[in-house]
């Protein structure tokens, strides 16, 4: 700040006495420039410095910042006078020797100072009050993303429970009134009757189950282990996953949840595209944070690869947690890497 | 024990809560049944009467505690309570995890329609005297749904693919000019093949043609 108001003065007073210069008919020589170097590289100096110290004893005494701001202003346009008043000699243009130009040049470097001051505070400010906005509709965003993914868990798990305790029980009751009325038939229809029960029962314990722990994974009476082992049987067939889980006690459901639906993409997302032969996801539940590693072995992600929702929900969870994540390769390896507060 | 066991039964389902308590008040065994809907029902119940047992469903719907909660809260009036869980799934429980939270007299039981009442109410009477019982159908339960019908051969799929549509033995063999005969031993081979370990007391016709309709159904 204080370097460009010192080249500034240091342009004007060079562009002044070019065109005084060339008003008296002289051309820019040597011995003008010889004139104009000494003077410029001073006042720059002295100007500089001058503001340079100005900052930093504002900065000490914040208390008086108004007061030393306008004090370091005339100091500025007092150098730049007393530097021209010890520089002048006799090829000094008269104009410049009359003691009335050294109050011109003081206010002209006053109001030089307050003048570039004012348009890089303004600008300053602009930028400034551009990034408040840039950061309250970031944390809207936040907010909304909350809330979407709240509304999304609460519908899919209005949905789970719809499945988990009505139909369930309402195939249970109507096995149980099958299996009631058969006791009153004779043998061959009774047993008939059985086995349209299993079969009922089969898809109460596998179908409807599967789905509904698809849609809202039940972690409240159930450990993250458990449900992580759930999850991964479901991709037994097509690659081999190894799972290791450290618990802890501390750990809440609603963060069980985030480490389950990370967990969740990053499979998908790594059977879908990288065609692995082993997974490994390893969860560590510490003091102060939860940390998730998924590592496969497939094809790896492609340099230029656009990220797909998969990674926007990953994004999503893991800034619920004032967390960061991460996906690189890690030689043969795609490493994705996320880390929870709690 | 010289008398019966008074039960506390809570169940958010009606239709369910009706139907068992009905079978269980019958039961000579037991001696006195109170049914209560959610936790509220429950608290509000054991603070008038005193259980040796109560039997109750995990999930009580949104308006309650859930069953584990309700024990919890029900074991701190009545430290002697026997707490009997039904649950829809109890095979993926943390059974180390509920042991720790009640130590004695708890026991799982998973919901069925093949539950047997005998059964339900013996594990009533061992939960209200202390014991833990953990339902043994629950660890067997998780079957994997094998393709089994990519193991039968050509003609069997052929005939049970006809019974599956409805036909007798005597229409398949007409319908595929075989002799009924062959028809019939084609078919129990295809049963033996799509129930290996058939439950007894099931038709298995019946079974073996739902497991092959399951089985050949197209994903999606």
């Amino acid at each position: 700040m204080a370097g460009l108001v010192s080249a500034f003065q240091f342009l004007v007073i060079s562009a002044v006495l070019l065109s005084l210069n060339m008003a008296t008919g002289q051309s820019a020589s040597h011995e003008t420039a010889s004139r104009i170097f000494p003077l410029t590289a001073v006042s720059f100096l002295v100007g500089y410095l001058t503001l340079l110290l100005g900052a930093l004893v504002m900065r000490k005494w914040s208390k008086l910042e108004a007061l030393l701001y306008h004090l370091t202003g005339g100091i500025f346009a007092l150098g730049a006078v007393v530097v021209r008043t010890v520089l002048s000699n006799e090829s000094t243009p008269v104009y410049w020797q009359a003691p009335i130009s050294n109050l011109r040049l003081f206010l002209v470097t006053l109001l030089l100072f307050y003048t570039l001051h004012a348009a890089i505070g303004s600008a300053n400010s602009r930028i400034s009050e551009e990034a408040r906005q840039a950061q309250v509709a970031r944390a809207a965003l936040e907010v909304q993303r909350r809330r979407l993914i709240d509304s999304q868990e609460k519908t899919r798990k209005q949905i789970a429970d719809f499945l988990h305790d009505r139909l369930q029980s309402d195939l249970v009751i109507l096995g149980i009134q099958m299996n009631r009325a058969a006791a009153t038939l004779p043998t061959e229809s009774r047993e008939v009757l059985h086995a349209f029960v299993d079969e009922i029962e089969r898809i109460r314990e596998v179908g409807v189950r599967e789905v509904s722990q698809a849609l809202a994974p039940e972690l409240q009476n159930r450990s993250l282990t458990h449900a992580i082992r759930d999850l991964t049987r479901q991709y037994e067939p097509v690659t081999q996953i190894s799972v290791e889980v450290s618990e802890s006690a501390e750990v809440t459901e609603s963060q069980r949840l985030a480490v389950y639906r990370i967990v969740e993409q990053a499979l998908l997302n790594a059977v879908k595209h990288a065609e692995p032969e082993s997974v490994s996801v390893v969860i560590n539940c510490g003091a102060h944070h939860i940390d998730i590693t998924v590592e496969n072995d497939g094809r790896q992600l492609p340099a230029t690869g656009s990220a797909g929702s998969g990674f926007a929900i990953i994004e999503t969870w893991v800034s619920q947690f004032e967390g960061n994540w991460s996906i690189s390769p890690s030689g043969e390896r795609t490493i994705l890497v996320a880390r929870l507060e709690i | 024990m010289s008398r019966g066991l008074r039960v506390l039964y809570v169940e958010n389902d009606e239709a369910l809560l009706g139907l068992l308590s009905q079978t269980l008040k019958a039961h000579p065994a037991i001696e006195e049944l109170t049914t209560a809907r959610n936790s509220e029902g429950a608290l509000h119940e054991a603070n008038e009467h005193r259980f040796d047992v109560a039997l109750l469903d995990v999930s009580l719907g949104p308006n309650s505690l859930t069953g584990v909660e309700l024990a919890m809260n029900l074991r701190d009036k009545n430290e002697h309570l026997g707490v009997v869980f039904l649950s829809q799934n109890i095979s993926d429980w943390n059974q180390s995890e509920l042991d720790t939270k009640f130590k004695y007299g708890w026991s799982a039981i998973q919901k069925s329609a093949n539950l047997s009442f005998e059964y339900l109410t013996e594990v009533l009477a061992a939960t209200a005297i202390g014991q833990s019982i953990f339902d043994p159908s629950a660890k067997a339960t998780s079957p994997k749904n094998e393709n089994l019908s990519a193991k039968l051969t050509r003609r069997q799929h052929q005939v049970i693919a006809l019974a599956a549509v409805g036909l007798d033995a005597i229409e398949i063999a007409k319908r595929l000019q075989l002799a009924s005969v062959t028809v019939r031993q084609e078919l129990s081979k295809s049963y033996k093949v799509l129930i290996p370990n058939p439950r007894p007391g099931t038709d298995l016709r019946t079974a073996a043609v739902l497991k092959y309709i399951r089985d050949t159904r197209p994903e999606n």
